[in-house]
């Protein structure tokens, strides 16, 4: 147990992100990484691809063609793996709530660890939920990805329900 | 013949020769945490503490799940990390035990490349293109800054007329440990810059860093790697980075003993770091010419003075 | 000796006998006929005695004797013969596999011919019957008549130039055995110095020496990859025999009367300039090529440079051996072991699913692990990975070369060395990884034995390279005295320990997979999954990088290899050598098949023996 947490406290200092970025929060993301803000003080880098990454953040609205980019995503990384939901859009829709296309919720497809309200939420605000996650992945609370294997069913249904039957037959390999 | 009185089991000998590759390891892990810290203060960032990549490391490492491509995958992994401490193992610190006498400097070339085969060998298993962009990237990089390194590190054995390091270390030694007028950067000047030159290249750094192109071919062979299979990578560039400073060194700058080839790698270091830093990345077809051209030049020149002087 | 020719040339026939009937019991059959034959090789090649047959011919002196460098050179070709022999058995073709053997055979015969004859004339037949029979060789499985072509013109013309060099060496007298020649160059006579130099040539091209390469690469697409193996791996050392026979006449002091620079002849700068430049060409042409047969030719022609290298600098000063010979006879040994290793899963590969362009192959490995492993062993060898055989090859000839004092050529020779990653990773990612490709999911695998076999050869060869080395200076009286604990290699300027290096190298692994196991078990998935910014690879995705791999650097040195290689003017003379005589012997030979060449040999061989036992000069 000891060990555990000593591991924890270790992982907090080095987490990853992969952005998903065709949402508008992306612009938010240059301030966050470069000198304005300097995430990497913390250890927090943006990486290149799923299989390096630790936090997936996702900065904006999404649609049924970039949600199923997303859970492929996510499904890529290793675990532990933590989600941030950036903005309104994929909290509850946002501005786009009533589009024919987007997503209003993330969280019924994939586990979120952290929401970042705001339309869009500003550097700082991504700044403070970044910490907010290294507290919690120190405290080895953030375990959403857990849920993901606890209650696959009921995201999987969603996933279904939105996309038809047969919608992982793409990612057969 | 084996001869069984010579056949010394020496624990020490053997427990130094273990420990060498951790040090080295370690080393080079800190080199990263100084490199990300100067391009931090050179950006006007404060930039992760210098520990950093130890803690990436151990985050690697204790990953709750791991994707492979199968047990060839594995394998290149495993030959990758095997690569640089093999042959961390055949370069001479003073007063360390080292298998130097039983393999000169054509063995340590060739050592030099198991690593990066391995981990070639791993992006290759995998379908990802981009795993294999970077490999070929890097083997094409390999090409080109082999003549002019070659042709600097061949001056070198010109003028010891050996291919030994440890007689090569001694040679330059001979002045005393502090005295630079017998290093080979002194003695050979012009091929040493030109053998600096292709190191930026040895070493993956910019304006030479196409193999790992992060925002061209996703991060190229490291593309497919988590887990602990990018903890692994991680550990054999750092490992990688410091033998690759130790030859250097001890070609060039006159070996020593290890903290002293280490405190001359860091300077080495240093140097390449800020011209990584200030450098921008160029075309692999750039990269190429700039390397068959000029320090090929001044590394033929060097040449051509140890020969004909 | 008399018997190995009368049991090669039975067995050549019976096999040839068999290829009437073409079943799948002939194939067997035939297979091992060849192996019985070839193991019947391997029993001469422990007699020690000086066997020899001679026969007057004209005023000439035809001899052949079995001495210590036929010995060091006649397991190349036992290897190979074994190799593509046991090879064959997974090969699932009907027509020509009969056919093959026999001529393989008959082949292996002339180049024994080549590796014991004691006068050029003798060296002459032997290379006009290793010739001859290589083109219905080559004939047998080509696609087209290119290949042919250009094997023939290649080829008749290397027959030709040699047997114009021996008469002017021998200054026309037809007196052609060896002292005589040595005493005509001894002379410095312009005309024996001509000949010198056709003779040469003559060697290059069955070697594929540039700038005579061309029909290497030409004949190797259009052949099934088979019979590459063999050429590549058997023929080309009878170009080896005769450098290294060209070289002892000649020699070091030889070459140095015709003025020296910094120690070194005139002579052996300007070939060794030639032939490093046209490795480097070689090499560039193999990372480039796309079909994997003509990937692996360049590699060869690559590699055989180096022989090439290392003997015309070699300087015989003592009785000891040169590490430069050393070195020759090692690569040798390696460059046979690992092209046939490599040409032989290409084969396989080619068998199952019809094509060996890299552009279409891919994945293979995921099917057939242990077939990989076979030819990923072979290619670290190729590419020097220490402590295999090629190393310890390469490692002789650098430092010879460093002993020398060449160091440009040095520092080129290892720029060569690099630059043999390049193919070597086209050639695994290439045909073995990457996407498994639909039209090959049906794969299966083969040659587990032969892959074990191989890897250990490779592997030991390379462990024990010191007691080859003792192979090639000991007389060979004894096993005992052959095989040395003594691991270390020495020159005068490095040395290597194979023994410590494989241990080191051994525990370093066990390092990295300590490592590595620290970390959480690994779940393996399929190698279609991957990271492809977002999206999952749609099936009819391409995701194989399999033209143009290394497409800037292509584009930056082709324009320079083009003027270096000299492409142009060899391709105009390649095609006006096939004019000339090609056009000629297609009619002639169009009608030839394998039985029909076998019982003719079997004849000719059988009244060569008569005649020789008529005169009494039989010497069993
Ligand atoms: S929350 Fe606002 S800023 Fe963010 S994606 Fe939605 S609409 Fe754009």
């Amino acid at each position: 147990m000891e060990w555990a947490r000593l591991i924890d406290k270790v992982t907090s200092k080095s987490l990853w992100m992969m952005m998903y970025c065709t949402g508008c929060g992306a612009i938010e993301m240059p301030p966050t990484v470069t000198s304005r803000w300097d995430v990497e003080r913390f250890g927090i880098m943006p990486m290149a691809t799923p299989r390096q990454a630790d936090i997936f953040l996702i900065t904006g609205y999404l649609t049924k063609k970039t949600l199923k980019r997303v859970i492929y995503v996510y499904e890529q990384m290793p675990e532990p793996k933590y989600v941030i939901a950036h903005g309104s859009c994929p909290i509850d829709g946002g501005i786009y709530y009533d589009s024919y296309n987007t997503i209003n919720r993330l969280d019924l497809f994939i586990p979120v660890d952290l929401y970042i309200q705001g339309c869009m939420p500003r550097a700082e605000a991504v700044m403070d939920a970044l910490l907010k996650l290294r507290e919690m992945v120190e405290k080895g609370e953030a375990n959403a990805w857990q849920k993901y294997h606890e209650n696959f069913e009921y995201y999987d249904k969603n996933q279904k329900a939105l996309f038809g039957e047969n919608w992982r037959a793409v990612m057969t390999l | 013949m084996i001869n069984l009185n010579n056949f010394q089991i020496n624990v020490w000998a053997a427990l130094s020769l273990l420990f060498l590759p951790i040090y080295g390891t370690a080393i080079g892990l800190l080199f990263m945490g100084i490199f990300r810290r100067l391009s931090a203060r050179i950006h006007q960032r404060y930039g992760p503490p210098l520990w950093q990549p130890y803690a990436d490391v151990i985050k690697l490492f204790s990953k709750k799940s791991n994707f492979s491509h199968g047990w060839v995958y594995d394998l290149g992994v495993i030959m990758g990390l095997a690569g640089p401490a093999l042959m961390l193992w055949f370069i001479p610190f003073n007063g360390l035990p080292n298998m130097a006498p039983y393999g000169d400097l054509i063995v340590i070339l060739y050592t030099m490349v198991i690593g990066p085969l391995g981990m070639a060998l791993a992006a290759a298993v995998g379908a990802s293109p981009w795993g294999v962009l970077g490999v070929a990237r890097a083997l094409g990089m390999m090409f080109g800054y082999e003549l002019p390194f070659m042709l600097a590190v061949l001056a070198v054995v010109a003028k010891a007329g050996t291919l030994r390091l440890t007689e090569i270390a001694a040679m330059q030694q001979s002045a005393g440990l502090w005295n630079p007028s017998n290093w080979f950067y002194a003695l050979v000047p012009v091929a040493a810059v030109a053998g600096h030159i292709a190191l930026q290249g040895v070493m993956g750094e910019k304006p030479f860093d196409q193999a790992i192109a992060p925002h061209e071919i996703g991060t190229g062979i490291m593309t497919e790697f988590g887990g602990k299979y990018l903890g692994m990578m991680f550990l054999f560039a750092a490992l990688n980075l410091f033998a690759e400073l130790a030859l250097f060194s001890v070609l060039f700058l006159g070996g020593g003993p290890l903290w002293l080839v280490t405190l001359k790698a860091l300077f080495l270091y240093v140097i390449a770091s800020l011209v990584d830093i200030t450098y921008g990345r160029f075309r692999p077809d750039q990269a190429f010419a700039l390397l068959w051209k000029w320090p090929t030049v001044l590394a033929l020149i060097g040449l051509m003075i140890v020969l004909f002087s | 000796m008399a018997t190995l020719l009368i049991v090669f040339s039975l067995c050549a026939a019976a096999v040839g006998l068999l290829s009437l009937v073409q079943s799948r019991w002939s194939k067997l059959a035939a297979i091992v006929l060849g192996l019985i034959a070839t193991g019947y090789g391997w029993l001469h090649e422990l007699s020690t005695e000086a066997e020899s047959i001679s026969f007057a011919f004209f005023n000439s002196q035809v001899a052949y004797m079995w001495t210590a460098i036929s010995r060091v050179f006649w397991p190349l070709v036992l290897f190979t013969l074994t190799f593509v022999y046991v090879a064959l058995y997974e090969v699932r073709e009907r027509r020509w596999i009969e056919s093959f053997v026999a001529l393989t055979l008959i082949n292996a015969l002339g180049i024994f011919l080549v590796f014991t004859s004691r006068s050029f004339l003798a060296l002459f037949l032997g290379w006009e019957v290793m010739s001859w029979s290589g083109l219905l060789i080559v004939k047998l499985t080509a696609t087209s008549e290119k290949p042919v072509r250009s094997y023939l013109a290649w080829s008749v013309a290397s027959g030709v130039l040699l047997l114009a060099g021996a008469l002017l060496m021998s200054k026309g007298t037809w007196d052609l055995s060896f002292n005589t020649v040595v005493n005509n160059l001894g002379e410095y006579d312009v005309v024996a110095m001509v000949g010198l130099a056709l003779a040469f040539v003559a060697f290059l091209i069955k070697l594929g020496i540039p700038p005579f390469h061309l029909w290497v690469p030409t004949t190797y697409e259009g052949v099934d990859p088979m019979v590459s193996a063999y050429l590549s791996g058997a023929m080309t050392k009878a170009g080896v025999f005769g450098v290294v026979l060209l070289v002892l006449i000649t020699g070091f002091e030889w070459f140095a009367q015709f003025g020296m620079f910094r120690n070194i002849p005139w002579v052996s700068f300007f070939i060794d300039g030639v032939i490093i430049a046209g490795a480097v060409v070689a090499t560039i042409r193999a990372w480039s090529a796309d079909d994997a047969s003509v990937l692996l030719a360049y590699s060869s022609i690559a590699q055989l440079s180096y022989v090439v290298i290392a003997l015309v600098l070699m300087k015989v000063e003592s009785y000891t051996l040169p590490a430069a010979f050393m070195g020759a006879m090692l690569l040798s040994y390696a460059h046979t072991l690992f092209e046939v290793s490599l040409f032989i899963p290409v084969g396989w590969i080619y068998h199952q699913v019809g094509t060996k362009s890299i552009a279409s192959l891919g994945g293979a490995g995921h099917k057939m692990p242990v077939t990989f492993m076979f030819g990923f062993v072979a290619i670290l060898s190729a590419v020097a990975i220490p402590p295999l055989v090629g190393f310890a090859a390469k490692f002789l000839i650098y430092e010879s070369i460093v002993e020398m004092k060449v160091y440009v050529l040095s520092a080129l020779a290892l720029v060569v060395g690099a630059g043999a990653f390049m193919y070597a990773f086209r050639y695994v990612y290439g045909i073995f990884w990457g996407q498994i490709k639909h039209e090959y999911k049906e794969v299966s695998p083969v040659g587990i034995v032969l892959g074990l076999f191989s890897i250990a050869l490779t592997v030991l060869l390379g462990i024990f390279n010191t007691s080859f080395q003792q192979f090639l200076t000991l007389p060979l009286e004894s096993f005992r005295n052959l095989l040395t604990l003594d691991f270390e290699t020495t020159t005068s300027v490095g040395g290597w320990h194979s023994a410590y290096l494989l241990a080191l190298f051994i525990t370093a692994g066990l390092i990295a997979l300590l490592v590595w196991s620290s970390g959480a078990p690994a779940r393996w998935i399929s190698p279609r999954n991957t990271w492809y910014a977002g999206e999952p690879p749609k099936p009819e995705w391409n995701l194989q990088v399999s033209s143009h791999f290394y497409g800037p650097f292509e584009r930056i040195l082709d324009p320079y290899a083009e003027k270096v290689s000299l492409e142009k003017w060899l391709q105009s003379l390649s095609s006006f050598l096939e004019k000339a005589i090609g056009d000629v012997i297609r009619n002639i030979s169009a009608d030839l098949n394998a039985s029909a060449l076998a019982s003719m040999l079997l004849l000719v061989v059988l009244a060569i023996v008569a005649y020789v036992a008529a005169r009494g000069g039989v010497l069993l």
